[in-house]
Parts: structure tokens; C-alpha cells; sequence
């Protein structure tokens, strides 16, 4: 029965609509689970908890939306994680320790988590480590290790409310942690499109060899891209330390999986150039619609991580399928 | 026809990932049965002995007193934002308390001072406004019973060592305190005191430096029973006889004990902190007083009484 | 020998035989019927345009695809092609134009790599001094020295490389070999060689399917030729008593009126001059000049820094002394950038590797160079303003399809060398240096890229070509600039150029 319905619809199916579908494959995916989640759980689409999903998607949704560019450059940034928890220790120690001014402090975090970025950028290019894999890898330890050295491992609690504005408030219903998201996505999705350097990102991961004699500065490039991420990395910390008030050396342990898993699922290429913002906007929300969902349907924190690994691949792997196909035609 | 494929294969999984949850939340949902009061207990992580042990009291309590009791927890204890969330979505669906154990304990205060509900803590406490109780053991009570029991064990004038936890952590550290109070007290002569990080195989290289310079010390007391095992490897594979004492009373450390390796541990009582996280959660729900502070206590094992305590935990475990 | 059935015998003479192959990739018929017979000691020739289905005809025959109707019979025996194995196995090899091969392996280890020959048992020793004595043979039948087998491969060159996987198809008893354009990148000298191999393989009796673009070579080794167009066959013929302007009317569909649309300007004055440039791996710093109204060819063998050459100029690998001057002033050149902003444009040689975003769309190739020009005062891009363009150039060109939505992936190599043109157009270069402008595009594609550079330099480019086609180079240049081993060795006027004379200078014979 279903295989005749299936062929049915593909026939009458045109290109246009082929396309559409593999264009949002992610989002149908977000909107079957939200659909299923919503039969299994009367708690799951209300106010409440949507407003629940949106803030605690946050901080994820920022660092993939970070994590994006060098996913799309074909490197990775593993640093992101440690460089949250470097920058929030800082602004914690500028603030809470020594008593400056909120707004030091705020530039502080996001000063050192671009600051770290930057020293990503300038390892890969100007001390030509070989893959952003290692460069990144040897400053997410240091950054970690940092982190737990400044403050002998000890959290740092009770910031001002001007840090703790971004996680922690409401406009309506709406955390401001979320439209922050929104704001950050959309001129991301501007800069990416709408830019010269934006443009150059996806050249340089489609083809860095053919980028470079288009006349594109790769290295130029590539250390913005760092930058840009380790400063991702700064503002999810600053929206975390906001809701839960305190700052802790290990915060964000492995958070760049998450981004990761995110920008995957949201359809960007391990290969480089190709991924869209909106994409990882999607896969961010899959991942938080998820652990919310679970959570609601009590189901165990190991079974979570199961679900989350299926989901990875097999997101990839429809993704494999459909570009196997599309290069055969 | 890989198009095909493609959407059935997805279809699939997203269903079968479905029917597995529906099968989880059913079972759960089953199990609350109508008219209860429904008690929600967020602990540290569920992955880990110590941690069972806790969810084990509370799930006890729970049948005992005809709670419907909701027992979760991130994988791990350094997952503290999902801890975080998972506090918010059990908020979300109005339990009658809610039980914590906080990983950070600056971090909860947010979510926890937005509660409308009574709030009780275990195990870790926080500076909590509206907490309706904490429910721990004394640490330094913890510390003090094993700086006696190792004083007991030895000639007044022995040296000894101890093991602290990490730097920071208040908990180690309050057991640590309390475990010098009681060696000074009896006369031993404290050598060194060195952290481990709460890590076995840290505490056994910790224990290799402190014996190449002092390989005549009598007696280890060490924050937490992992240290204690890891110290006790250090002193095995140099075949001296030195006595060691952890804290937590886990599975492994008592069977140690058993077979004669270690010379005892104190128990914190996990179970009790469950159990009693639950019964005063309902205490509170019913309107009843319930005291801000409640020690769970500790338990001294040792080889006499290590057999029964071996028993019990198997059976909670369970 | 597998005993012979009674209806098989009256197939015997063809080696292969495929009969009403037909394939389609979704609605898209690829094939659409193509009968196709070898017989064993013929080179059989086949050309089409691309995208008249050549390659998928051979993905078919290795067992890549499979048809989706059709028959195909080996020995006069049907047989049934589903993986590579199964081709492999009947003694079908095919020697792609990327080579298979591990360059860190030595030359005999390449030959028996995944069919290496043991002791005894499956889990035994590798039998290196069988392996060794096998590869001498197969090295021999083609010609070539036995002291060859305990190189390491990556240290020959393209052209031995090459034999070294004939030698490989050899070793396990190809009946069929498939050459994919196998001189397309090799030196006139490693192309004689291969020629005298397949001479050679010919009266072993082993049959070769041959795909080539060029003409002359095919009027030389070919037997009979069939010929593809937009998924048919077309016809099959004698080599020897056809006409090659024929096969390219059926190849293309209508007549050609000529191979070079040669057109000569007036001599203008110098536009461009080099002036003592180091290049990587010459000798010595390199000077020549180039006037208006001029196509300048650069010929030359493989590796005599032709390339290199145009890397340097371009700013392309870490800048060396030297001066450019274009109109006469002196232009800084220290990365392409520089030389795109001083108005140079570097086709390069390798496409898809240098050239094009492949999961790009075409507006955005095309814009990709000069995207400063679309950036508004908001310091924004201009998007419409950029698929303006690019349905400009690609009316322009005739890029095909006209789809600026397209993946530069989907295109044929011929209309991806044109988009590839287009975004050197769209940076309003002056100099353009084209690297090999027309390897691997079929012939209708060739001659829509001699127009373009007649257009270029009527419009006041300055126009240099690098190609190893030596009919080309005559066809089109106005003047020759010869190298070898990193020296422009001869600067000859097209009226005194001819094959002979390249040559010498190509080779200092």
C-alpha cells in the first residue's frame, strides 16, 4: 500500500519540490518531532515550556551559529567549550572578585574568547599548523586549564544584574537570551550572504586552492572566521553566567560537540562550503526540542545521549544519500 | 528511488526513536497511578554507585509512603547545564517538591529561587533563600570519625598522611578538617596532606611521592574512597604495611575491607539522603515542619561490620 | 578456455559486444540505445561531444553502473556487469585520466596492488620475487626497461606512470583496455611511447577502446571509430578511409567551418612586458613581451615551467624579483590579488582544482573575482546586481544550461571552462594567460573558446596561451614563445613556426 502511495506522489512530485524537501529536510525533521513530542507529552507545547526550550537552546544556538564558520571553511574550532569557561572566569574575576564595573566585565569576556579565537586563527595560518583539529585542540586544553588555574577550580557567584541582563530576563514571555539568538542569527545570515568576506567563507571551503587565486586573502579569512567563533563563544558564556549566576572552570565541558552535532544536523558539509545559518538554527532547536522532550518523558540522561548520537547520523546520512544521488545525475 | 529510500529510511528512524520513548514515558506515567503526590529529585548525575544509592532511598521512601517519585539526573556530574535544565523542565511539570543535589551549587540558586513549590537539598547544600531543608552528612563529623578510627589503629607519635580532595571542593575539605582535628587530638604527627582530585589513580601518584620521602608512615587518611583505594595500591606495590582509611563507604571500598586491604572507611549514608529527601519533601507538601538542617549521618565501617554493610548495598543496588 | 556453446559460436569474431544499452539518471535519458562491438587486436575509437554519453558507456562496461536496458556479450557470451570486480574479471582494465596509483609503492608493488601474490595460503608471505619477475614481463611486452619495477612510481614520470597501470592491466590479462584521453597530459615524447605500447598491445591481440579528442592521433592508432551524440549512436566507421571533418559533423550535429577561427588584427604596440622573472625551478629570471593585436603562444613538454611561468606572473606562489609592466608602467605583483587588481587573469589548467567552487551556483562563480564590484555603499552585496551579471556573461559565453541556480558541479567540462572564462571577464581583466584552455573540452566547446580569445583581443586584450597542443599553438597564436626546463628558448613569428621547429626548441635537440 505505502509503496504505492510513495511512487504516486513522486511521480506527480516536480523538481521544484524535490528541491524544497531536501532544502528543509531539517526543519521537517524539527516539525515531526515537535509534532510527535506534542502527542507523547500534554506538558510539552505549551507557553511555558516553549519559552523553556527557547532559553535553554540558547547558549548552544550560539556557539554552532560560532561554530558554523569554521565548519564551513572545512576546519573546527574544538576550543569553544573551554574558551566559555575561560572568558566567564575572567569576567568574574574583573567583577565579581575585583569589584569593576559590569560592563568592563562584559567586554572582558567577550574580549578573551575573541582573543582566543584570534590566536586559533593565527596558529592555523601564520604558524601553518597543518588542521584547525590541532590548533584548536592545544587551546582548548590551555584555555581549560586556565580557566581552573585563575581561580584555584573555585566558581565565582553573585554577579551584577547588568551581566546577568541576557540569561536571565524576559520580554513578555520571551527570554531575552532567544531574541538575542534571533538578533545574532540574522545578521549572521546577513553577513554570510551579503558580504564580501561572508562570500569568501564558503569559497574558501569549497575550494581554498581556487578561492586564493580568485584574488581572496584565505588567511585574512580564515583568522576573522576564528575570531568570530571564539567571540560566539565569549557571548554564550556571558548568557550563561547570567542563568545561573556564577561562573565555574568547568563550564561548557564538550558544549563544541554540541555546536558541532548542531551545524551537522543542520546540514552543513564536513567537507567545507556548504551550510546555512537557518540550517543550524534548526539543528540547535532539534537538539534542545530533544533533551527537553526526553526530560518531559523522564526518559534516563544515557538514553538521551543514544537518541542524540542516532539523530547525528542518521542526519548525515540522509544528507550522504541525497547528494550520492545528485552526483550520479 | 534513493529519494525513496531516503524518506523511508528517516521516516523509520524517527519513529522507532518515538516508540521507544512512548515506551519509556508510558511505563513511567503508569507507574504514578492517580491522586499521589508526585515528588521530582534532580540529583548530580545517576551514573555512578554513590548516586544509585540515592535514587535507590528515594525510590524507597517513595513505595514506603505512596509518593510518586521522579529520580533524574545528567551522565555526568560535570554536565551542570543540563542539570540545570532538567531542574526546569521538572518545574515545568508541577511536582508537589522537588528534591536537588546540586552539581555547582551557586548555579541552581536562579532556576530554584523561581520555585513555587518546596525546594529541599541533599547531599551538596547552596545558599538558598527559600530551601525547605538540607539533608547531608556533617563532613567534618565525617573527617573526625575516621581521624579517630586511623588514631586508633596506631601508636600515638606515628606519622600519617592525608588525602584531600580537589582544591575548592568545601565538602573534601570539611572532611579533611575534621580528620586533622582528630590525629592532633590522639598525638599523631601529620606529615603530609597532598590533594588527589578525588581521583584514584591521581591519589596513587600522590602516595608514590609522598613515600619516597616518608616511607614510614604508619596511617593514610584519605577524603573519599577512591583516593583511598588508589593510596592503598601505592602502598601494596611497595609491600609496606600502612593503614588506610577513605570516606563514602562505596561498594568497592567495603569489599576491600573485607578481603583486609583497607583498614575501614566512613560511610556517609546515601541511601538516607534519598530516603529522607523524599519523606520530608511530603512532610512539606502535607504542611508539616521539617528542620532546615537534617544530618543523615555516618556510619563507621570496619571489618566487623563490613559484611552486613556489603549487604545492604547489594541489595539496594539492586 | 570455457567451452563454446553452439549459438556462441556465432558471435566469435566480436570480443565485446553490447547491443541497445540504454540508462537514465531520473528523467534524464543519458543513453538511449548504443550498440557498440570490439574486436580483439582493434583500437576502437569513440568520440562524442561531452555529455553525448561516452563516459557513462564506460561506467557501464567497468561495472560502475548499471543499464538499465541493453545486453552485453563477452566472447559471444551474455553477460551480466554488476560491480568493477565482475569486469575485472572477465579481463576488462581501464586507464583513467587521474591514475590509480600509490606513489610512495614501488613500480611492481603498484602492479600487484590488491591482487598480491603469496606463497601458498590466503594468510601466507608475499611472494615479492614472483611479483617482480611477472611485473619485468608485463614491463617488457610493452617495451619498457625491467630496471623500471624497483622504482619508487612517484618518482616517474606521468607518462611511465601510465604505462606502469597498462603494465598493471597486463598482469592480470586484460583482454580490453579502456584509455580515458591518455595523452592528454603527457609530453610529446611520453606520448610517441605510449603510441609504440598500444602498437604494441594491438598485436598481442588485446583490444583497446579508445577516447580521445584529437584528431591526428586518432587518424594514427585508431581502426574503427564510433561515434556518440546526445546518447545515440551515431555511426561506426573505418578510421582510415573517413574523413576526420566528417566524424566531427555527425559528432557535433552540423558542419564546422573551421577547427581555428584563426582572425588577425593589426600589431599594436607592447601592452605587456616581463622583465627578469624568477620562477620556481628555472634557471634563470625570464623575460618576454606581448603587443595588442597578438595571441602569444607558450609551447613547450610537460614540466618546462610553462606553468610555472604563469604562477609566477600571477603572484600565485610566494613572490620572487622581477618586474611586469603593463602599458608600459611597472605593476607590484606580490599576490593574486595584486594581479587581478593590475588587471592580469590566470585561466588555470586544472579546472576543478584551481578554478571553480563545484557546489557553488554559477552566478556566484562567476562573480566570485570581483566581488568588490557588487559591494553597495552599505558595504552589502548587491544580489541582484551579481545575477545580472552572471546572466550576462553566461548569454555571453552560451554557457549551457542557462541556469545561474546551477551547481558549477553539473556542468560539462566544456561549459565549465567558459564559466570559469566568465569570471576572469567579470574582473574586467586586460592580460588574460590561459593554461591549457581546452583539455578534456570537446571540439564544438573548442572552438567557442578560440572565438572568445579572437573577441578578447579584438576588444584591446592582451592575450598569452600555454598549451601542449602543438595544432593548436599553430592554429591560433600569432607568435610562439617555446620553453624548455625553465628558458624561453625560441620566440618565433607564426610564419616561420612549424612542428619541427617547436620541437627542437622544445626539446634542444
Amino acid at each position: 500500500m505505502s509503496q504505492v502511495v510513495v511512487k504516486t506522489k513522486n511521480e506527480v512530485m516536480n523538481g521544484t519540490l524535490k528541491r524544497v524537501l531536501s532544502k528543509f529536510g531539517p526543519l521537517i525533521g524539527l516539525i515531526l518531532l515537535i509534532m510527535v513530542l506534542t502527542v507523547l507529552s500534554p506538558k510539552f507545547l505549551t507557553v511555558n515550556n516553549v519559552m523553556n526550550i527557547a532559553r535553554q537552546s540558547s547558549i548552544n544556538a550560539l556557539l554552532a551559529i560560532g561554530m558554523l564558520l569554521p565548519i564551513l571553511t572545512a576546519g573546527i574550532d574544538l576550543s569553544v567549550g573551554s574558551l566559555l569557561a575561560l572568558s566567564i572566569m575572567m569576567m568574574g574575576i574583573v567583577t565579581v572578585n575585583m569589584g569593576m564595573s559590569p560592563f568592563l566585565g562584559i567586554l572582558v569576556c567577550l574580549a578573551v574568547g575573541a582573543g582566543f579565537g584570534w590566536l586559533n586563527g593565527i596558529l592555523l595560518t601564520k604558524l601553518r599548523l597543518p588542521h584547525p583539529f590541532i590548533s584548536t585542540l592545544g587551546t582548548m586544553n590551555i584555555a581549560r586549564g586556565i580557566a581552573l588555574i585563575v581561580t584555584g577550580a573555585a566558581p565565582i557567584a553573585g554577579f551584577p544584574y547588568a551581566i546577568q541582563f541576557l540569561g536571565r530576563e524576559f520580554v513578555g514571555p520571551i527570554p531575552v537570551s532567544f531574541l538575542l539568538v534571533i538578533v545574532v542569527y540574522v545578521i549572521f545570515h546577513i553577513f554570510l550572504t551579503r558580504t564580501q568576506t561572508g562570500r569568501y567563507i564558503y569559497a574558501i571551503g569549497g575550494n581554498p586552492e581556487a578561492a586564493r587565486l580568485s584574488g581572496i586573502n584565505v588567511d585574512r579569512v580564515l583568522i576573522i572566521v576564528y575570531t568570530i567563533s571564539g567571540l560566539m563563544a565569549g557571548l554564550a558564556g556571558l548568557v550563561m553566567v547570567g542563568r545561573v549566576n556564577s561562573a565555574f572552570p568547568l563550564a561548557g565541558l564538550s558544549y563544541e560537540l554540541d555546536a558541532i552535532a548542531a551545524v551537522i544536523i543542520g546540514g552543513a558539509s564536513f567537507m567545507g562550503g556548504v551550510g546555512t545559518v537557518w540550517g543550524t538554527l534548526i539543528g540547535a532547536l532539534i537538539i534542545a526540542v530533544l533533551r527537553n522532550g526526553l526530560n518531559l518523558l523522564n526518559v534516563p540522561a544515557d538514553f538521551q545521549m543514544t537518541v542524540i548520537g542516532t539523530v547525528i547520523i542518521a542526519a548525515v546520512f540522509v544528507d550522504v544519500l541525497r547528494q550520492r544521488k545528485s552526483k550520479k545525475a | 528511488m534513493i529519494k525513496k529510500k531516503t524518506k523511508l529510511f528517516s521516516t523509520a528512524v524517527v519513529l522507532t526513536c518515538m516508540a521507544l520513548l512512548a515506551g519509556c514515558g508510558g511505563s513511567k506515567g503508569a507507574s504514578g497511578g492517580g491522586g499521589e503526590e508526585r515528588v521530582a529529585v534532580v540529583l548530580k548525575t545517576l551514573s555512578s554507585p554513590y548516586w544509585k544509592y540515592v535514587e535507590a532511598g528515594a525510590k524507597a521512601a517513595g513505595k514506603e509512603l505512596g509518593v510518586d517519585v521522579t529520580v533524574v539526573g545528567p551522565n555526568a556530574e560535570s554536565e551542570v547545564m543540563q542539570q540545570i535544565n532538567m531542574i526546569e523542565d521538572q518545574l515545568n511539570q508541577s511536582p508537589g517538591a522537588l528534591v536537588v543535589s546540586p552539581s555547582q551549587p551557586d548555579t541552581v540558586v536562579p532556576v530554584l529561587e523561581t520555585a513555587t513549590v518546596p525546594v529541599l537539598l541533599i547531599d551538596t547544600d547552596a545558599k538558598l533563600k527559600n530551601k525547605t531543608s538540607f539533608i547531608g552528612t556533617e563532613n567534618y563529623e565525617a573527617g573526625y570519625e575516621g581521624g579517630k578510627l586511623l588514631s586508633s589503629l596506631l601508636q600515638k607519635g606515628d606519622k600519617v598522611a592525608i588525602i584531600s580532595g580537589a582544591l575548592g571542593n568545601t565538602a573534601t575539605d570539611e572532611r579533611v578538617k575534621g580528620a586533622k582535628a582528630a590525629l592532633e587530638e590522639a598525638g599523631m604527627v601529620i606529615v603530609a596532606e597532598q590533594p588527589a582530585d578525588s581521583d584514584k589513580t591521581k591519589a596513587m601518584s600522590v602516595m608514590e611521592n609522598i613515600l619516597q620521602k616518608n616511607n614510614d608512615v604508619k596511617g593514610v587518611f584519605a577524603a573519599n574512597d577512591d583516593m583511598a583505594l588508589g593510596v592503598l595500591r601505592a602502598v601494596e606495590a611497595k609491600g609496606l604495611d600502612v593503614k588506610v582509611i577513605g570516606t563514602d563507604g562505596t561498594l568497592e571500598a567495603v569489599e576491600s575491607i573485607l578481603d583486609g586491604k583497607l583498614a575501614g572507611t566512613i560511610a556517609q549514608n546515601p541511601y538516607k539522603m534519598g530516603y529522607e529527601g523524599v519523606k520530608n519533601a511530603l512532610a512539606a507538601i502535607n504542611g508539616e515542619k521539617v528542620d532546615k538542617r537534617i544530618n543523615s549521618g555516618v556510619e563507621v565501617i570496619t571489618k566487623d561490620n563490613a559484611q552486613e554493610k556489603l549487604e545492604f548495598l547489594k541489595t539496594i543496588s539492586k | 578456455m570455457p567451452e563454446r556453446g553452439q549459438y556462441m559460436a556465432v558471435r566469435t569474431e566480436s570480443l565485446l559486444e553490447m547491443k541497445g544499452i540504454k540508462k537514465s539518471f531520473d528523467q534524464n535519458h543519458v543513453l538511449k540505445g548504443i550498440d557498440l562491438d570490439i574486436k580483439p587486436g582493434e583500437v576502437h575509437v569513440l568520440l562524442g561531444e561531452n555529455g553525448a554519453g561516452k563516459s557513462t558507456l564506460i561506467k557501464i562496461l567497468t561495472g560502475a553502473y548499471q543499464k538499465d536496458a541493453g545486453e552485453i556479450y563477452w566472447e559471444g557470451k551474455p553477460v551480466n556487469l554488476q560491480t568493477p570486480i565482475d569486469a575485472m574479471r572477465l579481463g576488462i582494465a581501464t586507464i583513467y585520466q587521474e591514475l590509480n596509483v600509490i606513489p610512495q609503492l614501488k613500480v611492481y608493488e603498484n602492479i600487484f596492488l590488491g591482487r598480491e601474490l603469496k606463497r601458498g595460503g590466503k594468510m601466507s608471505m608475499l611472494d615479492h620475487k614472483a611479483m617482480r619477475e611477472e611485473a619485468k614481463r608485463c614491463l617488457g611486452m610493452l617495451g619498457q626497461s625491467p630496471n623500471l619495477v624497483d622504482m619508487q612510481l612517484g618518482k616517474l614520470g606521468i607518462g611511465q606512470q601510465q604505462l606502469v597501470e597498462i603494465a598493471k592491466a597486463l598482469a592480470f590479462d586484460a583482454k580490453l583496455i579502456i584509455m580515458d584521453e591518455p595523452t592528454s597530459s603527457l609530453s610529446a615524447q611520453e606520448v610517441e611511447q605510449l603510441y609504440m605500447c598500444v602498437e604494441q598491445l594491438k598485436k598481442k591481440g588485446i583490444a583497446i577502446l579508445f577516447i580521445s579528442h584529437k584528431l591526428e592521433e586518432i587518424k594514427r592508432l585508431g581502426d574503427r571509430i564510433t561515434i556518440l551524440r546526445d546518447g545515440f549512436k551515431i555511426e561506426t566507421m573505418p578510421v582510415q578511409t573517413t574523413d576526420p571533418d566528417y566524424w566531427i559533423e555527425l559528432m557535433v550535429g552540423r558542419s564546422l567551418d573551421e577547427k581555428f577561427p584563426k582572425q588577425t588584427f593589426t600589431l599594436g604596440k607592447e601592452g605587456f612586458r616581463v622583465e627578469g622573472l624568477e620562477v620556481a625551478g628555472a634557471p634563470e629570471p625570464v623575460g618576454f613581451s606581448v603587443r595588442y593585436g597578438e595571441i602569444v603562444g607558450i609551447a613547450g613538454l610537460v614540466g618546462a615551467g610553462r606553468t610555472e611561468l604563469a604562477r609566477a606572473i600571477f603572484g600565485a606562489d610566494p613572490s620572487r624579483n622581477g618586474k611586469i609592466f603593463i602599458d608600459g608602467k611597472e605593476v607590484k605583483i606580490k599576490s593574486p590579488r595584486d594581479a587581478i587588481d593590475a588587471g592580469i587573469a590566470l585561466i588555470t589548467e586544472d579546472r576543478k582544482g584551481e578554478g571553480l567552487l563545484l557546489d557553488q551556483t554559477l552566478d556566484f562563480n562567476i562573480t566570485m573575482a570581483n566581488m568588490k564590484k557588487f559591494a553597495k555603499k552599505s558595504r552589502l552585496i548587491d544580489l541582484k546586481g551579481i545575477r545580472e551579471e552572471a546572466k550576462r556573461f553566461i548569454k555571453e559565453l552560451k554557457i549551457r544550461p542557462d541556469n545561474i541556480e546551477l551547481k558549477a558541479r553539473n556542468l560539462s567540462g566544456g561549459n565549465q571552462q567558459k564559466v570559469v572564462i566568465a569570471k576572469w571577464l567579470c574582473t574586467k581583466a586586460k592580460v588574460f594567460i590561459f593554461d591549457e584552455p581546452t583539455r578534456g573540452i570537446d571540439v564544438g566547446a573548442k572552438v567557442e573558446v578560440y572565438r572568445l580569445m579572437n573577441e578578447l583581443v579584438e576588444n584591446g586584450a592582451i592575450v598569452i596561451m600555454i598549451s601542449s597542443e602543438l595544432p593548436e599553438i599553430l592554429g591560433m597564436c600569432d607568435r610562439v614563445l617555446v620553453m624548455r626546463e625553465g628558458k624561453i628558448t625560441a620566440d618565433l613569428p607564426i610564419g616561420e613556426a612549424t612542428q619541427e621547429r617547436i620541437m627542437k626548441a622544445a626539446t634542444g635537440a
